[in-house]
This record gives C-alpha cells, sequence and structure tokens, in this order.
C-alpha cells in the first residue's frame, strides 16, 4: 500500500487512469464516423469509374466500407471490457481504502500501547480483518490485471484493423496512379486513409500508455497502491 | 481524542468521544458517542473516516469490537457516519438505524461493501443498544436541521443526544467538554444554529418535546455538553431563538 500521506492522491490517480482509458475508447467513435465517410467516397468514386478499372477500384471500396461495422463491433467489445476495468479498478480502490483506513487505525490502537486483555483482544480482531483485506486487496489487484489484460488483447483486434485500413490504402494509392481519369480524387482518398489509419493507430498508442500507467498506479510497490 | 464517561450506572454506560488536539483544522470538531448496556455497545453519530482510527482506539479501550451491534445515524452528513462501512467491516452484524429516507443516499457511502440498514419512521422507534435487549428512543427532530433526523433518549441515565442542536463551533478544540458559562457560550452556538436550522417552527416543536422528557444532560455532536441548569437555560434560549430572520450569513446565501 501507499504511504498515509501518498495514499489518497495514489488512490485518485488510479481511478482516474481507468476512466482516462474509457474517455481515450470513446474518441475511437469518432474515428468511425470519419472512416463511414471515407468509404462512402470510395464507394461513389468507384461508382462513376467504367472499364477495365472499375473491377479493382470496387473491389479495395468495398473492403474498405467492410472496415466501419468492424470497428462499430469490436468498439462495443471494447466499451464492455473497458466497463469491467473501470468495475475492478474501483473495487479495487474500495478495498484499498478500507485497508488502509483498518490500518491506520491498527497503528493508532497500538500506539497507545495498552496491554490489557480487551486491548489485546481488540488489537487481534483487527490485526486479523487487516489480514483479510490484505488478501482481499491482492485479489482485486488481480483481477483488475485480468480486465487490463482484456482491454490489450481487444487493442490488439484494433492494430489488426489498422493494418487492414492501411492495406486498403496503400492498393487504393497504387491503383489511383493506373486511373487515366480522376486518378486525383483515388489518390486524396488513399491520402485521407493513410491519415485515418495514423489517427488510429496514435489512438491505440496512447490507450496503450494509458494501460501502462494504469498497471503502474495499481502495482507498483514503490509508489503505487501496493506499495 | 479523549473519552469522557458521563454515565456509569447498573450496567449502563455512556461515553463521550472527541476533544482531539490532532484533529486537523480543516475538518468539523465533533463529539462522538458510545452507549454500552452489559458489555453490548451503540454507537451514535460515530463520524467520518478522517478520524476513524481516533474513535476506533477510544471505542477499543471501552468494549470488545464483536459487542458493537448498532450504529445510529441521527441524519446522512459525512460528519456523522461516512465511517459506517468501516464499522461494520469490524463489527460482524452491525446494523445501522438512522431515518428511513436517508438509506439511500447513505448508501452512497457504502465504499462497496453491502451495509444492514434499520430504517427509523418519522415518527421515531426504538434504538437497540447492541444485542443488549435495552434500547433509546428515536425523538423525531426533522427539519432541525437535517429533514429526516432524530435525537436519541434515554431514560435511564436521562441523557438526550441531541445531534446539531445545540451544537457550537467552539474556537478551542480542547477545552471542558461541558459548558460551564452558558451566557459566554451563545456566541459559539448561534451562528450554528441561524445559517444551519431552516425554521423556528422544528426546534419550537422538539423543545416542547423535550422538555416533556425532563433530561438531565443534552448532549449535542458538536460543542459542549449541557447539563444541569443550563439544560433549561439552553432550552429557553432556543425556543426564543428566531433563526428565519435574515441574519447576514443567511443573506449571503440568499443572493
Amino acid at each position: 500500500m501507499a504511504t498515509k500521506e501518498s495514499f489518497p492522491s495514489t488512490l485518485i490517480q488510479s481511478l482516474l487512469s481507468g476512466s482516462e482509458v474509457q474517455n481515450r475508447v470513446r474518441t475511437v467513435g469518432d474515428f468511425t464516423l470519419d472512416m463511414e465517410l471515407v468509404a462512402v467516397d470510395g464507394l461513389v468514386g468507384a461508382a462513376r469509374l467504367g472499364g477495365i478499372q472499375k473491377g479493382p477500384v470496387s473491389a479495395l471500396a468495398s473492403a474498405l466500407a467492410e472496415l466501419p461495422p468492424r470497428i462499430k463491433t469490436n468498439l462495443a467489445e471494447m466499451e464492455v471490457i473497458c466497463l469491467g476495468y473501470a468495475r475492478a479498478l474501483s473495487a479495487s480502490a474500495y478495498i484499498a481504502l478500507r485497508y488502509q483506513s483498518h490500518k491506520d487505525g491498527l497503528a493508532a490502537m497500538r500506539a497507545e500501547g495498552k496491554s490489557d486483555a480487551l486491548s489485546l483482544t481488540n488489537i487481534k480482531h483487527v490485526e486479523e480483518l487487516q489480514r483479510s483485506y490484505h488478501l482481499a486487496f491482492e485479489e482485486s489487484l488481480f483481477e483488475a490485471r485480468e480486465a487490463l489484460r482484456s482491454v490489450r488483447a481487444k487493442l490488439g483486434d484494433f492494430e489488426a484493423i489498422v493494418r487492414s485500413v492501411q492495406h486498403v490504402g496503400s492498393y487504393m494509392a497504387i491503383e489511383a496512379a493506373a486511373l487515366e481519369d480522376g486518378s486525383g480524387n483515388f489518390t486524396s482518398l488513399a491520402g485521407e486513409i493513410h491519415r485515418q489509419a495514423l489517427r488510429l493507430a496514435d489512438v491505440l498508442g496512447a490507450l496503450l500508455d494509458d494501460t501502462n500507467n494504469s498497471e503502474l498506479l495499481m502495482t507498483n510497490r514503490n509508489g503505487g497502491l501496493a506499495a | 481524542m479523549r473519552s469522557t464517561t458521563l454515565y456509569d450506572e447498573g450496567g449502563l454506560k455512556w461515553i463521550a468521544m472527541g476533544r482531539d488536539p490532532e484533529t486537523r483544522d480543516d475538518i468539523i470538531d465533533t463529539v462522538q458517542y458510545m452507549v454500552v448496556a452489559d458489555g453490548e455497545a451503540l454507537l451514535i453519530d460515530p463520524g467520518g473516516i478522517e478520524i476513524f482510527p481516533q474513535v476506533l482506539t477510544e471505542v477499543t479501550s471501552h468494549v470488545e469490537i464483536a459487542k458493537i451491534g448498532g450504529l445510529f445515524a441521527s441524519h446522512q452528513d459525512p460528519d456523522i457516519a461516512s465511517s459506517m462501512s468501516l464499522w461494520s467491516d469490524l463489527a460482524e452484524g452491525l446494523t445501522v438505524i438512522t431515518p428511513k429516507i436517508w438509506i439511500g443516499f447513505l448508501t452512497h457511502l457504502s465504499l462497496g461493501t453491502e451495509l444492514t440498514f434499520e430504517g427509523l419512521p418519522d415518527h421515531g422507534g426504538s434504538v437497540p443498544i447492541g444485542r443488549s435487549g435495552r434500547n433509546l428512543k428515536a425523538i423525531p427532530a426533522h427539519y432541525c436541521h437535517s429533514s429526516g433526523n432524530f435525537s436519541l433518549w434515554d431514560s435511564r441515565s436521562r441523557i438526550l443526544f441531541s445531534g446539531d442542536i445545540g451544537a457550537a463551533l467552539l474556537p478551542d478544540r480542547v477545552g471542558d467538554l461541558f459548558v460551564a458559562d452558558f451566557d459566554a457560550h451563545i456566541q459559539y452556538m448561534e451562528g450554528f444554529h441561524k445559517r444551519w436550522m431552516p425554521a423556528n417552527a422544528p426546534l419550537r416543536a422538539w423543545v416542547s418535546r423535550v422538555r416533556e422528557l425532563k433530561p438531565d444532560m443534552i448532549c449535542p455532536q458538536h460543542g459542549s455538553i449541557f447539563r444541569g441548569e443550563n439544560v433549561g437555560r439552553f432550552l429557553a434560549w432556543l425556543e426564543r431563538l428566531d433563526v428565519e430572520s435574515l441574519d447576514p450569513s443567511r443573506q449571503a446565501a440568499l443572493v
């Protein structure tokens, strides 16, 4: 556990780190909307094409259109996982708060230096409670870390989506270069796809940082809740 | 923090716990109470989380933790009983007895645990002293200040726990626990009552109810205890006090 002085701020930081993960996940929702718009541009542009070029561009536009629903599904799953993580984190913080309060209580009782039967019985009572809370705290940390592991696994799914977006973007750029008419539109569409892929990669990178920070606050034995 | 025994006779004991020089200045000073009957205990407004270690130390010097069967919370304020989940952790089967209307609000202070509540109806009722089989009586004190609020009466010791009624904000946190000079004490009560008590009628009704009880001691949760002649002086003062006039503190709040 953190020291008595640092405990409240560590506790609050730990809870805040859970909210940061949740809020960051919500920004992925904006990304989904932007990707849907890009996909519409792709489909409309492909529909206007004629001749031999229509086939590959239409296939790419269709592949692009499949990505927003994939993102939406993963995002919905991610929100559930994040909620579980935030709940595990708050349960852990509650246990930590109670553990710390009983620890302070025990310290105050011991400081009295009383050795009569009543005092010794009561000290033993609080010691036993404190031991059980220590175990409960360790268990709650384990559960929070498990939830964090699920967040990271879902981040892996999102990384796969980023790779798909980048892949579609690269092929779109190649096909745009081969187009005689309207290549400018597809070149800018390919650029937009890459920008969106980078944007999602940035959010995922920040999310990974958030989860690492959150784990440090929980489990660090030197300054974290578990210290 | 120090304990003062207010009554100790026939297996019944009233203990006041307060006057802690180490309490942080930014925390309102409180006096906590405990009634012990035949070794079984009831905590009365045992205070907030911040002072829990000090109260625990005092409580455990008088009673076995396992014998704390009940916790009375006169109303919903955090200085009253935000420590209740910690007491519930310690004392298995502890029941929190509080005005029925506040249960859903107090549950927000449960810190992730499940508390056992017993809700007092508006007209009041019996409050058991732990598992002793003896009871105190909850006297309605609604709108003084809280809209759901009870005083606690013990007919045996003739002690009335009055919660925020009679509260005083003292400049000295370590002085005498009992009011020595009533006239000099008024200045510490007046501002509190004029700011926190919403209306005259509930105060007058409370005074009328309490006069019938003829208490020997009136014990507020902040400030000092009234005993002897000061009980009557306090009731007379409170009966005359006009809390509805716009004193500067209220006027400022209404702007």
